[in-house]
């Protein structure tokens, strides 16, 4: 396990240096790197579209 | 402010901070850097199990009620309208709830009253009628506000979602106090000060010293109550913290004075764990404390930032699958020194995610350089692995703009903290404005003319130069009319729901940015590279509106580091930030723009037909900036390449093309990663 951590910082280190604004870990069985964002497949509160609507409109 | 050194900042080295509020100089006297393991780490009390405990079975409670609880309907949350709420008084070292108990929601009309009426209403509560005549008869709300000011063009925008996630209906969040400001100064310094900013204040009396003024004094009056807020909870936070424990309790007093005001979709708590670390190492360099109870108070710090809860909507919930409040703390990165600012109390943060478990709040966001203590980095790897709840932000992009003593706010909006804030800037869906210049701004979905009745687009097949000169003049409209939307809504959110706290914990002169963001880069980038280099018939309907599209032949596509199209997306995200910067934003703010991880994909998909590279109507957009799904066929560091071109400089809110990194390919494809790819080679294949 000791390697994987050090394997994974280097990961980051490297997507850092090429200039990867924000970058997530995922634990899963992928056999891949995937570029899915997963902030998107979550939801984060940039997802919020207009709310309140059908009463304002 | 006052001069004298605070018996309680004893054991502290004295700087200009013991003059002037400056954070950020106390932590760069003061902290003590660490570049060891987590064997030093403590496990949970047997109190911070106990109370636990208690939280998992509330969650469960409040699961099987269907999401919520309990809410409040006739209490309007102020920082001082409840009482004290405990889970259990004996056992909680940090204490404080946003209403007089765990898990019971606030009532935050402010923002709009029909809001919080939908929220109590869908979750089976019904808001007291008082109240609801107080705020629809007596006292305007930040909805009211904005609609009154609203054009029918921007109700047109609003309802064909070309605009979107627009923040006039609840709180816009985004703004992140410095609350570490009340542990190191307390309410009076911190109130001497802010009345010294007023009294130095023009009085000529313009509109805009007029609004300063008073802002000015409803941030003293917000002091005054979050002092009161301590007192509810027995505490006294007018003077500055003695220890460790009084600096985490008051700094979280200032956090839950503005959650009890504020319900932005994101409430971000800001960079404040080495901070901390100065008092808990003075106490325990003092023996006043040992690491068990130094864990225990950041673990029972954590658990009250994983309870802050809004009343929100179902279609809120919907999106988001749960309940997020987006309370971000940037953790370590590297001061402008060199020296990392990672302390033992980064661990201890991160730890909480095995003393409590997984949880998505507080969004720990790890300010990450390559220059971090090794052991540190291994550290956040093993926990990423284990909980997959670190988010990591790239501080050495951040850093040369921001400095070292910024957070993020959300999932990456950065800013100094106390010094800078941000007008959140909900985005523009530029996949559809490519669609309205086709069709001469007739909305291809609702068949309702919504943009200027342009020129359509003639004949069977699409002509690059052509719909780029209506897509260009379709764009300046859309940049008008967003800048515009956001200059109303941020105008009445200040009038009708100003974040007195937050910016009560700002300096008086601070910098303004005016966020702005883009939806469907790579939809429009593929769609400009099929219409240049493959044939796109229109397909019409009856109405002669273009609904369809067939591309014939192949072309290239955004995220496989081709310049051929990914020089189509640099041009559009430099023409409509330049478009953006043609107009007045409100109170002179920066303009700034995101094209990030997020952005209702899903959601902004659902509103956009027929898109000219073949996707369908309904598909979601990708999100941000990542190539849309499945296109990237060249492999990640070619999307990653592709993403890169974007300039940073027209878009200094976040690039963010997320990767997810999947243990189960550590030592596959790891090498891609590693460092010592040459992408300049890469592109020349």
């Amino acid at each position: 396990m000791k390697d994987d951590y050090k394997r994974l910082a280097q990961m980051i280190d490297g997507c850092v240096r090429r200039g990867s604004a924000h970058i997530s870990v995922t634990v899963g069985e992928s056999e891949s790197v995937t570029d899915k964002s997963v902030c998107c497949i979550e939801g984060g509160a940039c997802s919020a579209p207009t709310l309140h609507k059908g009463i304002d409109d | 402010m006052n001069n004298t050194v605070a018996e309680q900042w004893k054991g502290f080295k004295l700087g200009t901070w013991c003059n002037t509020v400056d954070v950020r100089d106390f932590i760069q006297s003061n902290y003590t850097e660490y570049d060891g393991d987590e064997e030093f780490l403590a496990g949970p009390t047997a109190a911070t199990k106990k109370l636990w405990e208690m939280v998992t079975e509330l969650s469960k409670k409040e699961r099987e009620a269907g999401g919520v609880l309990d809410m409040d309907t006739s209490i309007v949350s102020t920082i001082t309208s409840h009482g004290a709420g405990y889970l259990d008084k004996d056992l909680e070292k940090i204490v404080g709830f946003q209403t007089d108990k765990p898990f019971k929601r606030s009532l935050q009309p402010f923002g709009g009253i029909r809001m919080a009426q939908n929220a109590c209403r869908e979750n089976g509560y019904e808001v007291d009628p008082k109240i609801v005549e107080i705020f629809t008869k007596y006292r305007k709300t930040h909805n009211q506000g904005v609609f009154d000011a609203y054009t029918p063009e921007m109700r047109l925008a609003r309802k064909s979602a070309i605009i979107t996630g627009l923040p006039d209906a609840y709180g816009r969040g985004r703004i992140i106090g410095d609350y570490r400001r009340v542990a190191l100064y307390g309410i009076d310094r911190l109130k001497e000060d802010k009345q010294h900013q007023l009294d130095t204040s023009l009085v000529r009396m313009t509109s805009k010293n007029i609004r300063l003024r008073e802002e000015l004094a409803e941030q003293l009056r917000a002091l005054d109550e979050l002092a009161e807020l301590g007192r509810i909870y027995g505490c006294d936070i007018t003077k500055p913290a003695a220890n460790a424990k009084e600096a985490i309790q008051w700094l979280y007093f200032g956090y839950l004075a503005a959650v009890k005001e504020q319900n932005g979709a994101a409430m971000s708590l800001g960079r404040t764990s080495t901070f901390l670390d100065i008092y808990i190492e003075r106490d325990l360099r003092d023996g006043v404390i040992t690491e068990e109870e130094a864990q225990e108070y950041i673990d029972h710090f954590i658990m009250k930032l994983r309870l802050v809860k809004f009343a929100r909507t179902p279609e809120y919930n919907e999106l988001f699958s749960g309940d997020p409040t987006w309370v971000t703390e940037s953790i370590g990165g590297i001061g402008i020194d060199g020296r990392p600012l990672v302390t033992k109390t980064s661990f201890r943060y991160l730890h909480t995610l095995d003393n409590l478990g997984t949880a998505p709040e507080p969004n720990m966001t790890v300010l990450w350089s390559v220059k971090l203590p090794q052991k540190f980095k291994e550290y956040c790897a093993k926990m990423s692995i284990k909980t997959s709840s670190i988010q990591y932000e790239n501080d050495d992009l951040m850093r040369v703009t921001r400095g070292d003593d910024y957070a993020i706010a959300c999932c990456v909006s950065s800013m100094r903290v106390g010094k800078e804030m941000q007008f959140f800037g909900a985005r523009a869906n530029l996949a559809k404005c490519l669609l309205y210049a086709i069709n001469g701004g007739m909305d291809e979905r609702l068949k309702i003319q919504v943009g200027p009745k342009y020129r359509r687009v003639e004949g069977d097949y699409l002509d690059f130069d052509d719909v780029m000169e209506k897509y260009d003049a379709m764009l300046e409209w859309l940049a008008e009319l967003y800048v515009n939307t956001l200059n109303v809504i941020h105008y009445m959110h200040d009038k009708y729901c100003y974040e007195r706290i937050q910016m009560a914990l700002h300096d008086r002169d601070v910098r303004r940015y005016f966020a702005t963001g883009i939806a469907g880069l790579s939809v429009v980038a593929d769609s400009l590279s099929a219409i240049k280099y493959a044939k796109v018939k229109c397909i019409r309907d009856d109405d002669g509106v273009v609904v369809d599209y067939e591309v014939e032949g192949d072309f290239p596509k955004y995220g496989n580091n081709d310049d051929r199209v990914d020089m189509l997306a640099v041009g559009i995200v430099q023409s409509f930030m330049d478009k953006v910067r043609k107009h007045h934003t409100y109170r002179d703010s920066i303009p700034t723009m995101s094209i990030l991880t997020i952005t209702s994909n899903v959601v902004y998909g659902k509103k956009t037909g027929n898109t000219p590279d073949g996707r369908k109507a309904g598909v979601p957009l990708a999100p941000g900036a990542n190539p849309m799904h499945g296109r990237d066929t060249h492999g990640a560091v070619a999307s990653l390449a592709s993403v890169a071109k974007l300039p940073f400089a027209d878009a200094q809110d976040g690039i963010s093309n997320t990767f997810s990194i999947i243990p189960g390919a550590l030592g596959k494809d790891d090498a891609v990663f590693a460092g010592d790819i040459d992408l300049d080679a890469l592109k020349n294949n």
